[in-house]
């Protein structure tokens, strides 16, 4: 047994060199205790935590941008769509349509000057927009939908364990 | 220069296998992540050892490395360099398992944190008797001593575990348990007298 004689106090020289025996005792027999083994898919486990922490942290970053995106968009939609309500009022279409309804006949015997008005009437450019600004809020909201899902889903496996 | 580059960061994943943990933590900072894998392949028996013997379930031990490592790596960044990544881990460890023994069987922290009430650590190990030789010929020694250090107090179990177990000294394990090193050195002998107690009481 190696004991460094230098560093013992010289006056507890025997109590220093019991404890030293003692614990090499304690420690032969705690060589005994055996190693308790892990099931052989907890290292994969952890490497899986940590990269679906991973992935939550990054997804959270995204839900953040999202959102701001969605509520840019958001707003950018609903004065589209106030652009073609009153697109539709300004190109007359409205009152073209309204046709329909007061002079059925008429609308019949010049169908085809009626349609031709009607669909030169028609706000397109401002339709077109306010429908690609709903379906950019759509594909917002798709994503947003689909990143909340995954933290409710990490957040039912951390009430399962307890965390 | 590009390729040169390159060759250096091969040559880094082939050899930090043999890194200091310390090293591998400056790498993983530095965006490379298999120094990560390095160190949870490194350490997920000896954690999953200590919160076992510390939670008594397997099962619940599992739980805890993975929450243990997920912590790790979540804080990496505030890791000090100047201190031993193994005794951070082993005090994230600690913390979690006492978190989950509080969550779950609601155990008062101060179980773990003032058992020792006012005794300050006289340092006398004459009332620590020997070990009778029969323990060492006894066939089912590692049951009988997982046993009967169960059945040692959490706080003493802790410091005996993670001196002899896992090679901690005492300076070390005040730094994990997050107290006093008369403390710990009080915890040491108190549970070394208990642990001899158990293993006398025991007839051969």
């Amino acid at each position: 047994m190696n004991i460094n004689f230098n560093i013992a106090p010289k006056s507890n020289f025997i109590t220093y060199y019991l404890k030293k025996i003692m614990e090499k005792e304690y420690k032969k027999l705690f060589m005994n205790m055996e190693e308790v083994n892990p099931s052989s898919k907890l290292f994969e486990k952890i490497m899986l935590r940590i990269s679906r922490e991973e992935k939550l942290v990054i997804v959270k970053k995204r839900i953040a941008v999202f959102s701001v995106f969605l509520a840019i968009s958001l707003g950018g939609f609903v004065y589209s769509f106030i652009t073609v309500q009153n697109a539709f009022v300004s190109s007359g279409f409205t009152q073209f349509f309204s046709l329909i309804f007061s002079d059925f006949n008429i609308v019949i015997a010049y169908w085809q000057n009626f349609l031709f008005t009607l669909l030169e009437s028609l706000p397109v450019f401002a339709m077109i927009i306010s429908l690609v600004m709903f379906s950019i809020v759509l594909g917002f909201l798709t994503f947003l939908m689909k990143d909340m899902k995954f933290i409710n889903s990490n957040n039912i496996l951390r009430k399962k364990y307890g965390y | 220069m590009h390729q040169n580059i390159y060759y250096c960061r091969i040559n880094k994943i082939y050899t930090m296998d043999n890194d200091s943990d310390e090293k591998l933590v400056e790498y993983f900072l530095e965006g490379e992540k298999r120094a990560l894998e390095i160190l949870v392949f490194r350490y997920f028996k000896m954690i999953y050892n200590f919160c076992y013997r510390n939670v008594g379930d397997i099962n619940v031990a599992e739980d805890i490395t993975q929450e243990t490592f997920v912590k790790v790596w979540k804080n990496l960044n505030k890791f000090d360099k100047n201190k031993k990544f193994k005794t951070w881990l082993f005090q994230i460890a600690k913390n979690t398992c006492i978190d989950y023994l509080r969550k779950k069987k609601s155990i008062p922290f101060s179980k773990f944190e003032n058992e020792d009430g006012d005794n300050n650590f006289v340092d006398n190990f004459e009332d620590i008797s020997p070990l009778p030789d029969e323990i060492f010929k006894k066939k089912d020694l590692a049951v009988f001593l997982e046993k009967t250090v169960s059945k040692l107090p959490d706080a003493n179990k802790m410091v005996i575990i993670l001196y002899y177990k896992n090679d901690f000294n005492f300076r070390e394990i005040a730094e994990i348990l997050n107290e006093p090193i008369d403390t710990i050195k009080s915890r040491y002998r108190r549970g070394l007298i208990s642990l001899r107690k158990l293993i006398g009481d025991y007839e051969y």
